[in-house]
């Protein structure tokens, strides 16, 4: 998916993760403002905060003094004063560029979460909350920088195709503004819907599978549904391996 | 969400601490929680801890990475670890990693201290 147009909002920052929680403010509120679903809203602003931690970890190493370009772009539009109480917002698109060192796209996947250990979550968290990820190699920098595009949609997608098709085409959404949940198989949202936040009920959820592609680019794949109950620990400690301090460069997309 | 800022209080009771951080955990607050949690799993006599996620409104990567620590560490040592009353938030992102069922997670801190 290629959206054209200025971004709404371009913010440069320094690769000092005291500024995370500012940016991860605006990102929230910006969202909200255009008619996203309070939880929906959450899951962009924990992309933006995982996005920009692989930028300082692992592509500027934890300096603190390297910039950091967020651009939001509101897709399908945006009210303005006088059409105040209008959402024609289908989408915002999240861009995090850097300019660190470009790392070999196909490397930029999920870990197995099946091995219970730190770290190593970033990319899949970003994965799975939002509706379009794409990483690619900046070319305006002379060899350096990466940039990551995602796009979540206000409405939500069935499937890849779909995704693409409806970030383009205004659709109306029940949930917006709400801040309430929906029921995520009802409603083929996306992300993740909780319906209780006591832990003695079921919480519904949707969770979007999504399919890694050799260009970088990831679109969700289908969604399904599932409760999740409380659990206890189990296993034993052969099962909780010590982080590996080698795995950081794929997992990480660094 | 909030100030981004973390305070983390503990008491003891009996064999089982409790962690009480409020705050957002992230990439920059998550040493404090660590550093709290470790503290406590040196604690002699300790059988449970509780970590009462209930004053935690937003927590990302770096703080699940600093639970899955603290649980590969009361394995080790063979003591308890209970998360209680995490916030709808936070309980995402636990369940987006996948670990709200290895974790024991209890709807409030009265039940992890016995549950």
């Amino acid at each position: 998916m290629t959206m054209d147009g200025p971004a709404n909002i371009r913010l440069q920052i320094e690769s000092n993760t005291l500024f995370l929680s500012g940016v991860r403010e605006l990102v929230y509120h910006v969202a909200s403002r255009i008619g996203f679903a309070d939880e929906h809203c959450g899951q962009m602003a924990l992309a933006t905060d995982e996005a920009i931690c692989n930028v300082i970890r692992h592509g500027y190493g934890r300096a603190a003094d390297r910039p950091i370009w967020i651009s939001l772009r509101c897709v399908g539009g945006v009210a303005t004063p006088e059409t105040q109480g209008s959402y024609p917002t289908t989408g915002l698109e999240i861009t995090i560029e850097d300019e660190a060192r470009q790392v070999d796209l196909t490397q930029i996947k999920s870990r197995d979460l099946d091995e219970i250990r730190p770290g190593g979550l970033g990319v899949h968290i970003i994965q799975q909350v939002m509706d379009e990820v794409r990483y690619e190699h900046r070319e305006d920098l002379g060899g350096k920088g990466m940039r990551l595009t995602m796009v979540k949609l206000r409405t939500a997608p069935t499937g890849g195709a779909a995704a693409q098709q409806s970030a383009h085409e205004p659709k109306p959404d029940a949930s917006r503004c709400s801040g309430g949940s929906t029921n995520g198989s009802a409603q083929g949202g996306s992300g993740l819907k909780q319906g209780d936040a006591g832990l003695g009920n079921s919480v519904q959820n949707s969770l979007i599978q999504t399919d890694s592609k050799q260009t970088g680019s990831i679109q969700t794949g289908s969604i399904q549904t599932g409760s999740i109950q409380t659990g206890s620990i189990q296993g034993s400690a052969a099962n909780c391996p010590a982080g590996d301090p080698k795995r950081s460069a794929k997992e990480h997309g660094r | 969400m909030s100030s981004g800022k973390l305070d983390v209080a503990s008491r003891r009771e009996g064999d089982t601490a409790i962690l009480s951080p409020v705050g957002d955990i992230d990439i920059n607050s998550q040493p404090i929680l660590s550093a709290a949690i470790k503290q406590i799993q040196t604690d002699a006599g300790l059988a449970r801890l509780v970590i009462d996620l209930a004053g935690v409104g937003y927590m990302d990567s770096s703080g699940v990475a600093t639970l899955v620590q603290a649980l590969q560490t009361a394995r080790k040592k063979s003591t308890k670890l209970v998360l209680a009353a995490p916030q709808p938030r936070v309980l995402t992102i636990l369940q987006i990693a996948r670990l709200d069922t290895v974790f024991r997670v209890v709807a409030d801190v009265e039940t992890a201290k016995t549950g």
